[in-house]
Formats: structure tokens, sequence, C-alpha cells
């Protein structure tokens, strides 16, 4: 009884390969084999009725290699995690019109996955959040290079640069790609409609950052406790104070910022990013009393 | 329907009921009784409890987590695993990502929370690194989802209510206050609300909130002046740098863009207006502009 069970077993080895990517009869018997599994060509087409019996809709036409569409496997969400699912489709509502296959992969697989059957106007309540953008697409692209860290080619501005793409950020005013401009070294805010292309290049190692010497302020008072550390910070913690080292944001952008902490943050390091920082606030103070 | 599709396959059979009752266990918890009668039901195979427990048996040394839900006679099973084939691939984590990311910037505080529940749903959908990544909510994992439905309640009701506030300045202290509205800004929430002591209208970080009910003492509002700040700066600013979610374009000119300040609340107006550097060209509230220059003045001693 136990060697029936246990063959039993065979059919999921099917489905785990099959998921992978579609394959062949005969495909299918030789990757079973390399998991010792040995089943003749036959018993391949008997399985695949067993599962479509148990509602797998698997695509097979002649010469081609079956395929998974869809499986009988769903979920039942409560009212919040619907809500949740509402907010996701209607967050993919605003790539329509997308050429990305793997969109649209994605949209039927979440689709597919959840038994609810949502309201179309119940998903319509976030799509104005996409400001005027023909470059979704791009977004698509950008987006999957954040997640799989990747160095990858943009021409932007009619110039090509190399960069480490880093985050989105949607905006009224457009979607905007933080990314660590390689040549610069350093971070930039890009707005992703001046994006004409984005080609890969490679996957990120972990040394392809040069880090030059960073500046390091100090934070005092309530920012000790609530100071959120950005992308490329360090903190080091001593008594009734944080040092932090910012290695790549924009020098003049990362002054602006510091500005608005007022005598909670205090430029330490280097000397000439100190002076650089009195300056700027003399020429601010100039700046808005003349205002 | 089974047993037509597999009679005389005793291995196919026992393949089919295995995924059946993985299938029945993955849509809801079952007792063992229950397992039987579905399958009967669902699938037309009738089984015996000892052969369904060779199949859980079977299922638990395949790798499948099969638990008792709780103690005693009449328990259900509880499946603990996903199948391999559901998994998102990594461009479709790269999604759920991006789209929590959105949603920590855009959306309301009732829809993030919706999210994150459906993440969670979705849990055994990603593979543990994936998803350790896509279900970091920051701030809203550490702020009491209760609570902010009950400050809600009473930012609806427009009752007064005593808050138990953690003030880095000040430490815990109680407010007598009027709830306002629901925040979010750089992914984090705040309650805005008024109250006898300050100048009419404050933002509370939500998790510094400890506490919120119904106040039996007597409220009187200060009033407000509900002057909007804006400031003017040039075009092509905006074009590198993307508008703050507190910031409205309400007008423009050949070369500039006057920018209305959605905030009430003068300190976070001067934070952003400061944050601008010398870009900003005009200011329309005094109040504001010697705030910054207050700011900066006590800035520039640090470094004489």
């Amino acid at each position: 009884m136990s060697s029936v069970l246990n063959s039993g077993l065979k059919i999921f080895d099917i489905i785990e390969i099959l998921c992978e990517s579609p394959e062949s009869r005969e495909n299918l018997r030789k990757k079973l084999l390399k998991k010792n599994i040995s089943i003749e060509t036959e018993t391949v087409s008997k399985y695949i009725r067993t599962l479509r019996a148990l509602g797998f809709e698997i695509n097979s036409t002649k010469g081609n290699p079956y395929q998974i569409v869809k499986t009988p496997f769903k979920i039942s969400l409560n009212e919040k995690e619907k809500s949740g699912l509402i907010v996701l489709l209607s967050f993919l509502k605003l790539f329509e019109g997308c050429k990305s296959k793997e969109y649209k992969c994605f949209k039927d697989k979440v689709t597919e996955l959840v038994k609810n059957k949502i309201l179309q106007n119940e998903i319509s309540k976030i799509a104005d959040f996409m400001p005027d953008n023909d470059n979704k697409d791009i977004i698509l692209k950008l987006n999957k290079y954040i997640y799989s860290p990747s160095k990858v080619r943009i021409f932007y501005l009619n110039t090509k640069s190399v960069i480490i793409p880093k985050k989105l950020k949607f905006a009224d005013n457009g979607v905007f790609l933080v990314a660590y401009h390689i040549k610069e070294q350093k971070f930039k805010t890009i707005n992703t409609k001046f994006i004409k292309n984005v080609k890969y290049l490679s996957k990120l190692s972990e040394n392809v950052m040069i880090k030059e010497c960073g500046t390091v302020f100090k934070l005092t008072g309530r920012l000790i406790r609530n100071y959120v550390l950005k992308e490329g910070e360090v903190a080091h913690y001593k008594d009734f104070e944080v040092r932090v080292t910012n290695f790549y944001e924009d020098k003049d952008e990362l002054l602006n910022r510091l500005l608005k902490y007022g005598k909670n943050c205090e430029v330490v390091y280097p000397v000439e990013d100190r002076e650089l920082m009195k300056k700027k606030i003399e020429k601010m103070i100039k700046h808005y009393q003349s205002m | 329907m089974g047993r037509f599709l597999l009679k005389n396959d005793r291995m196919l059979l026992t393949g089919f009921r295995l995924l059946a009752i993985l299938k029945l266990l993955y849509e809801k918890d079952l007792q063992k009784k229950e397992i039987i009668d579905c399958l009967k039901k669902e699938f037309n195979i009738s089984v015996s409890d000892e052969t369904l427990k060779l199949d859980l048996n079977t299922l638990i040394k395949a790798g499948y987590k099969i638990k008792r839900g709780h103690k005693g006679n009449n328990y259900k099973l509880k499946l603990d695993k996903n199948f391999i084939m559901l998994r998102f691939t990594d461009s479709q984590s790269a999604f759920f990502s991006l789209l929590k990311d959105f949603a920590l910037e855009n959306l309301e505080y009732s829809e993030i929370y919706a999210l994150k529940s459906f993440y969670n749903k979705l849990k055994n959908y990603f593979n543990e690194n994936d998803f350790s990544k896509i279900n970091n909510f920051g701030f809203f994992d550490i702020v009491n989802e209760k609570l902010i439905i009950t400050i809600n309640h009473f930012i609806q009701s427009q009752e007064t209510c005593d808050i138990i506030y953690s003030s880095p300045q000040k430490g815990v202290v109680k407010l007598v206050t009027r709830l306002k509205k629901l925040n979010i800004k750089n992914n984090k929430l705040y309650v805005r609300c008024s109250n006898n002591y300050e100048d009419g209208e404050m933002l509370l970080r939500a998790d510094n909130i400890k506490q919120v009910s119904k106040s039996e003492e007597k409220y009187r509002e200060l009033k407000t002046d509900t002057k909007k700040t804006r400031y003017k700066i040039s075009k092509e600013y905006f074009k590198t740098h993307p508008l703050e979610n507190i910031e409205k374009i309400v007008g423009s000119d050949k070369n500039t863009l006057e920018i209305e300040l959605l905030e009430t609340n003068n300190f976070f107006n001067a934070q952003r207006i400061i944050s601008l550097g010398t870009n900003c060209i005009s200011v329309n509230n005094d109040i504001i502009k010697e705030r910054i220059i207050k700011n900066l003045d006590l800035a520039l001693e640090l470094y004489k």
C-alpha cells in the first residue's frame, strides 16, 4: 500500500516540472527520469488526464508542449482582504495598455487565484494616480530591475547613462526614478517621462558601488529616534547623538534636505562640506530676508 | 468523476486523491470526516478512515505541513504549505513591491491595511526572502491598527476625546482634543487635531499615541488661521523633482509655478520650503518666512 501511496506523489513532480516551463511529453518523461522517476510516455498522458479531471487547465495542441494555464487551487478572501485585492487590481489598471507580457501574465494569475468576482466599478478608484505618462512599459521594466538589483543603460534627455535603479516615486507631476548614477557616483532623481529606452546590462555584483568618502552629519534631539535612514546611509549611535554617513546623495540635495532639521542636525565631516553648509545657510538667510 | 477516469489504475487514483485532499484543505480547514464527505461529494471518491490517514501521512512525509487545528476530538486539519506551482516569479513579486511603495505614498491608511492583510493572505505564494521584503510596510507594521480604527471613529463622530501621547519633547502627556483627519506624510501616519493648549491645530504621530478615549472635559475650540501657504518656484525645478503629496500646483506663468501647500501645520510647511534651498522664489506667508529665518539662524550657530 505504501509504495502505491508514494508513487501517487509522482503527480506532484509532474506539476512542479510543468509549472517551471511548458514541456513536451517526451521531455517531461526525461525530466522525471532525472528525478529517478521512471514512467512510460503513455503514462504521462494519463497523468495529464488526471490533472485535467481535478480542474487543471492544461494546453496542448498537437506537437506543442503541455502548459498549465489554470489551476483549481483558489483562495477565498474576507472583506478586508478583498479590499486589498481591489487596491491591487486598481493599481494594475494604471498599467493598462502595457505591452509587457509579464504584466498580462501577472494580472491573469492574480485574478485567477482568487475566487471573488470583483465588480469593475470597484476597481476604478485609484486609476487617476498615474500622471500623463506614455512610458508605462518603461516604468514596469525599471521596477523589475529595482527588485532584482541590476545595472541598466538608459537613454535620458538624449544622453546615455549607466545607472542602478533604486526606487520609483509616484507624484502628481510625474513618475520619478531614484537611481545611482555610476559615472557621477551619486544618486539622482530622474523623471521617467524623459526616459526613452532601458537596456539591461548585468546583474548587480556586491562591490559595484565604489564608496567614496561620504558626508557625515550629527543628529540630536527628537531626530535620534525619528530619523529614517535614506538609501546609502549608515548610522552610528553614541550617547545622546547619532552620526549618519551619507555616501551617495547629490551634495546640494543633501545639504538642502539637512537644513530642514535646523539646529538638530550638523554637518561634521568633511570640513569642505561644513564650509559649504555654512555658506549655504548664509546665502539662504539673505535670500529669505530679501524676499 | 475520479473513478470514471482512473478505474483500474490505483497509482493514478492515489495521485488524484492526494491532490484532491490538498485542494480541499487548501480552500479551508476541515475535519477528517468532512474530508471524506467532500471527496465523495465533489470527486466521487469513497475512502475509509484508514486510507485517509495513510494519505495524510504520505502528504506530510512529502513535505506538506498538515497540522491539527486544536486539541481534542473533532479537530480540524490545517494545511500550512503552498504549492510550488503557485509561487510568484521575481518579476511578479516586483509588482507587489511597487504597489506597496505606491500605496505607502499615495493611498489612505485603510487601503494600506487592506493591502497588508491581502499580502499576508498570499504569504505562501512567495519565497520567504521575497515575502519579508514585500510585506515590510514600515511604519504601518508598528502602529496598532485597532487604535487607528478608534481614532477614525472619533474623527467621524467629532466627539471630544482624551489622548495619551508620548511627546518626544514633553514626555507622556494627556491632551483633550478633537480629531480632524488622518494624514500620511513621508510614509508615516499622522493625526491632525485641534486642542485647547497649542495654537489651534497640531499633528501627532500615530505611533506616539498610546490611548484614545471619550473625554468628560468641556472642550472649547480656538479659532485657527486657515490661510494656505503658497510659494513660487521655477518651472525647471519640478521637471526633475517630484511634487510632495501635500503640494498642488495652483498657478503658473512663463517661467514660474505657484505651489500651494495643503498642510496647515507651519512646522511642516517651513521644513518643506527650507528643503527647496534657494530655488524658492517667494512665499506668501510671513509667519513661515520668519520661522525659516529663525531656523536658519539657529542652524548657523552650529557652524560658528
